[in-house]
């Protein structure tokens, strides 16, 4: 029995192979030579340390880069979550239709490419766009307002465009809810806050984590939308990496950064990670 | 020989490999790879420049493999000695760093029947300039009644909140901020004047574009009124309705050369030529001058017209005079730390 | 089980009216004008197959349905306008509902805590309410931490911990097995009867129904087919759904001889003439009825058993397909003249042997006022 069992995992590590093999070609290996490029102490390679890195953590303009960058995916996180939570809960509680109905809204935006769904948000904020063109209509203000390249622009866009990352974790999440533990909650004398609070918002903790995390991750690194959103004045990491590797071809510099970047997300990530485990232990008892 | 299970796998990957990776056979014989750019550029070099190649060499085979001029550059450099690409497209700064890469090899002037021909400064003997680019002012004019005369207009106060401009990562951006120098007394080694215009411009700042192909979406989006822009740019959106005209400022436009090079170690070094005479030629020139394309020609055996002509200059005398050439080995030196303070300057 | 010789304290229960409940979901009706009177501290059983609408009856009563029309009525109060959490009812759910991410004391505590009873209060309530249940010793545990009839002890601590005026259990002993599901019936009788609090079992079984309930109410496709004690509905079925959905019954078409206060008389389609307690009104003789006979209301033979009435005493005939010794009774499967087959039940201790496919028997009820006549299925 025992023999057997072993040979079924070792037959289950062999099928893994062209997966790793895949991983150590398309993504180990350009990492290394990433790492190596950035240890580079000119563009030319002619010495090699640690100069990159000292330059980038040395300056403060870089680091305040890389925080607003890290403090965007924050502010990005937050609204998609508050938007996306009552979403995902109306899925959850819809009656079957509605359920096709709202997860096809959920996933529509998955189906278009990012770069389309950023134009509509160029649409939406501009100038003579829908938001601007609603508030001189209805009197609230005389001059349109500058929305888009602003960094409110970013967030509202890169919310909207990372949404389905946040409800789609939610939605599974909640879905495994027991229904009747709101009941039971209703039924013991708890309204409708504290029903959400003390029961739904603990046990659906695993999915808000999840769904954080993918978001955050995608919201960081959106090179397009905050781009195209934000405009060329507004620098964020993704941008400054290609800003340092295109325009001034200051490779070295760019793979440090790539590094650097890399590290700080993996960092947050890593937190995420731990708050998710905590929160599965706490949620399944 | 025993076929089994692992000799079977190795052939399979051999095949496979091969496949994947079809440039392991083109060591031998491959067609003539000419990177030029995406969109317009590509449009109008399939249309008129591959046919013109097709002719002058009997029928070559020759691909078209658009992209950035940085990927041009380390595409090249990842495979020096037998690189991918047989000719390349740059703009100014991206040209100086592949010459100074050592990736370019020099152009074959005495066997060349149209290098002579060439404007003087389209001359270049590590790579001629067939096209030009040219930058004026953009603006839109349902709004902007009075057109714009000078590069100083966008700093009038009418213009509050209404100029676009783009980032330095652009060759449009960094073109502009050196005449914006110049304009105050600087020079390609003196750009802090540019930086202090700049600065007076804040407040009619609208947008600071990433590229400039935002522009023309700020410009469609009514975010913006007027900005620098791309003469051959404002051609394709005005032919899409949108309302926008272009004018040279009496200071005059600035102008990027667009060079092509043959690649350094190409193996195929004569076609390569072929193609870069076919580009020179007064054939294709003026073909590529006329609508919708409305290319700058630097053959001076080309006669200007059409929207050309009307717009820019009536004949390649004038166009020299109306014309501004920049130091583009002198802004590449300082580049990054031009890039690195508008970064940290150019808020708003 | 001990039980505990204290008063739980429990406020005492309160009467419920259920006055002309009716409740449609778009165009079917899950409820059809529905009338319950119950008394302060009753147990009632809401039996009936899934689909009847009893589970829609109980989240109409909890709040969580509001129904298309009637009132629901606790003590003098008309409760309708209240939402779940404003309600003094307690249920217990088919899953028990637990809070996984709670331990047990904390699941029991939450209501004291919803109705903002003070920590110290909070504590004191669920260690009273787990001593109730015997479980005081597991408060420290999470819910997935215990077996499913101890899930379900909690469950009910944490109904009964805000003191409702009604409990409410949803197939309450479904999940559990056979053994631990009769501990369970007695122990929520015993919680029960020592709270006084009046309580709504919502079963599909019907022995559940019948053992703890002090009266049950048999609904089907939403209307109250009987509401009366268990030995009433099973003696004298008001239907042929009650009679044929509690307890096992013989179906026998025949034809209404005669119809009176004192009984009624059927000529059976097998042949022979049968006597039964009076049916209801509207029963006119000569029509077409079905009469209804319990297994173990008929006998092999005419010794000790009711002869039938007019014409030959030889009672119905008919041949044994199939004999089953079932522990403390023996089943035989008859095949009567008319095709229908009719199963007779009998204690063991009575029969020695049992029959042989094949034989020819005739079958006699024990007794004339046993048999049930109602309306053809047909006709209903």
């Amino acid at each position: 029995m025992a023999g057997s069992r072993r040979s079924i995992t070792s037959y289950e590590v062999r099928l893994a192979f062209p997966l790793a093999l895949f991983f150590v070609v398309f993504f180990l290996t350009p990492l290394v030579i990433l790492f190596i490029l950035s240890l580079r102490s000119d563009p030319q390679g002619t010495s090699h340390g640690v100069g990159q890195y000292v330059q980038f953590l040395g300056d403060a303009f870089s680091l305040g880069v890389l925080g607003s960058t890290l403090w965007l995916g924050v502010k990005v996180t937050v609204l998609a979550l508050v938007l996306g939570y009552p979403v995902a809960w109306l899925h959850v509680r819809s009656p079957g239709w509605a359920k096709g109905v709202i997860m096809l809204i959920v996933l529509l935006p998955l189906l278009t490419s990012v770069v389309v769904r950023t134009f509509a948000w160029i649409v939406i904020l501009g100038r003579q766009g829908i938001v601007n063109t609603m508030l001189i209509d209805l009197g609230l203000i005389d001059t349109p307002l500058r929305l888009l390249y602003t960094e409110t622009g970013v967030v509202v866009a890169l919310a909207q465009v990372q949404m389905p990352l946040m409800v789609l974790p939610l939605i599974t999440a909640l879905s495994r809810i027991d229904p009747n533990l709101a009941d039971a909650s209703s039924m013991l004398g708890a309204g409708h806050w504290r029903t959400f609070r003390k029961v739904l918002l603990p046990l659906s903790l695993p999915g808000i984590l999840a769904g954080c995390l993918l978001t955050y991750a995608a919201a960081i690194t959106a090179f397009i939308t905050q781009s195209l959103v934000g405009g060329g004045q507004m620098l964020f990491m993704p941008s400054y990496i290609y800003q340092q590797a295109s325009a001034l071809q200051n490779w070295p510099f760019a793979a440090a950064i790539s590094i650097i970047f890399l590290v700080a997300v993996l960092a947050v990530v890593s937190i995420f990670n731990v708050l998710g485990r905590l929160s599965r232990g706490y949620a399944h008892g | 020989m025993q076929l089994n299970r692992r000799h079977l796998l190795q052939t399979a990957l051999t095949l496979g490999a091969m496949h994947a990776f079809p440039g392991i056979t083109w060591a031998q014989a491959r067609p003539l790879v000419f990177a030029t750019f995406t969109g317009s550029w590509e449009e109008a070099h399939k249309a008129v420049l591959v046919p013109a190649f097709r002719k002058a060499t009997s029928n070559a085979d020759i691909v078209l493999d658009p992209m950035l001029s940085v990927d041009q550059i380390s595409k090249i450099n990842a495979a020096k000695s037998n690189p991918p690409i047989d000719v390349m497209l740059h703009d100014p700064g991206p040209a100086l760093q592949a010459i100074a890469q050592g990736l370019v090899e020099p152009y074959p002037v005495e066997r060349s029947a149209h290098f002579k021909d060439l404007i003087p400064a389209a001359q270049e003997a590590t790579g001629p300039s067939p096209f030009f680019q040219t930058v004026g002012l953009t603006y839109n004019p349902d709004t902007v009644t009075t057109p714009p005369t000078s590069w100083a207009d966008l700093w009038k106060p009418e213009f509050k909140n209404r100029v676009g401009i783009t980032n330095l990562n652009s060759t449009l951006g960094t073109g502009f901020l050196v005449e914006i120098a110049k304009m105050h007394g600087g020079s390609e080694s003196n750009i802090e004047p540019g930086f202090k215009a700049l600065d007076q411009l804040k407040p009619n700042l609208s947008a600071v574009a990433a590229n400039p192909g935002q522009l023309a979406t700020l410009f469609q989006q009514g975010q913006i009124d007027i900005s620098p822009g791309n003469f051959n740019a404002i051609q394709i959106l005005k032919a899409r309705g949108v309302p926008v005209e272009w004018v040279a400022p009496k200071e005059g436009a600035i102008a990027f050369k667009t060079t092509i090079h043959i690649v350094r170690n190409s193996p195929n070094q004569e076609l390569a030529f072929k193609l870069i005479e076919a580009a020179l030629s007064p054939e294709v020139q003026a073909q590529l001058m006329e609508e919708p394309y409305l290319i700058v020609p630097t053959n001076t055996k080309v006669r200007m017209g059409g929207e050309i002509a009307k717009a820019l200059a009536k004949d390649h005398a004038d166009m020299l005079s109306k014309f501004v050439f920049q130091d583009w080995a002198k802004i590449n030196e300082q580049r990054s730390a031009w890039i690195e303070r508008f970064n940290r300057e150019i808020r708003i | 089980m001990t039980v505990p010789q204290r008063s739980t304290g429990q406020a005492a229960g309160q009467p419920i009216v259920l006055d002309g409940i009716t409740h449609r979901y778009g165009g079917s009706t899950a409820v059809a004008d529905v009338n319950l009177d119950i008394k302060a501290g009753e147990l009632i059983a809401l039996l009936g197959p899934s689909g009847c609408g009893k589970t829609t009856l109980l989240r109409i009563i909890a709040g969580f349905v509001a129904q298309t029309e009637g009132r629901v009525i606790v003590g003098d109060d008309v409760i309708d306008g209240l939402p779940p959490n404003r309600r003094s009812v307690g249920i217990v759910f088919q899953n028990y509902a637990l809070f996984p991410h709670m331990t047990v004391a904390e699941n029991v505590a939450y209501g004291p805590a919803a109705r903002g009873a003070d920590a110290a209060t909070q504590r004191a309530e669920a260690a009273r309410m787990l001593e109730l249940v015997q479980l005081g010793h597991l408060a420290d545990r999470y819910p997935r931490q215990l077996s499913g009839g101890q899930q379900q002890r909690v469950a009910l601590a944490r109904a009964l911990a805000v003191k409702p005026s009604i409990l409410l259990l949803d197939e309450p002993f479904a999940a559990l097995d056979k053994n631990l599901r009769l501990d369970m019936q007695i122990e929520v009788k015993r919680i029960q009867r020592l709270s006084g609090i009046t309580t709504l079992l919502v079963t599909h079984d019907q022995e559940e129904a019948l053992s703890m309930a002090d009266r049950v109410a048999v609904l089907s496709q939403g209307r109250l087919e009987q509401f009366a004690g268990p030995t009433e509905i099973y003696d004298r079925p008001g239907s042929l759904f009650v009679n044929t959905f509690v307890g096992t019954a013989n179906v026998l078409p025949g034809t209404l001889i005669e119809s009176g206060p004192s009984g009624a008389s059927v000529k059976l389609d097998a042949g022979g003439v049968i006597q039964a307690r009076p049916p209801a009104a509207g029963l006119s003789a000569g029509g077409r009825v079905v009469v209804c006979l319990r297994p173990e209301h008929l006998r092999f033979s005419a010794e000790g058993a009711q002869s039938l009435g007019g014409g030959p005493d030889q009672g119905i005939a008919g041949v044994v397909e199939m004999g089953l010794p079932l522990g403390p009774t023996v089943v035989h499967e008859v095949r009567v003249s008319d095709g229908t087959a009719i199963r007779v039940s009998e204690p063991r201790i009575e029969r020695a042997a049992i029959l042989p496919p094949g034989a020819p028997v005739r079958l006699f009820p024990i007794h004339p006022g046993l048999a049930s006549v109602f309306p053809p299925a047909a006709s209903r």
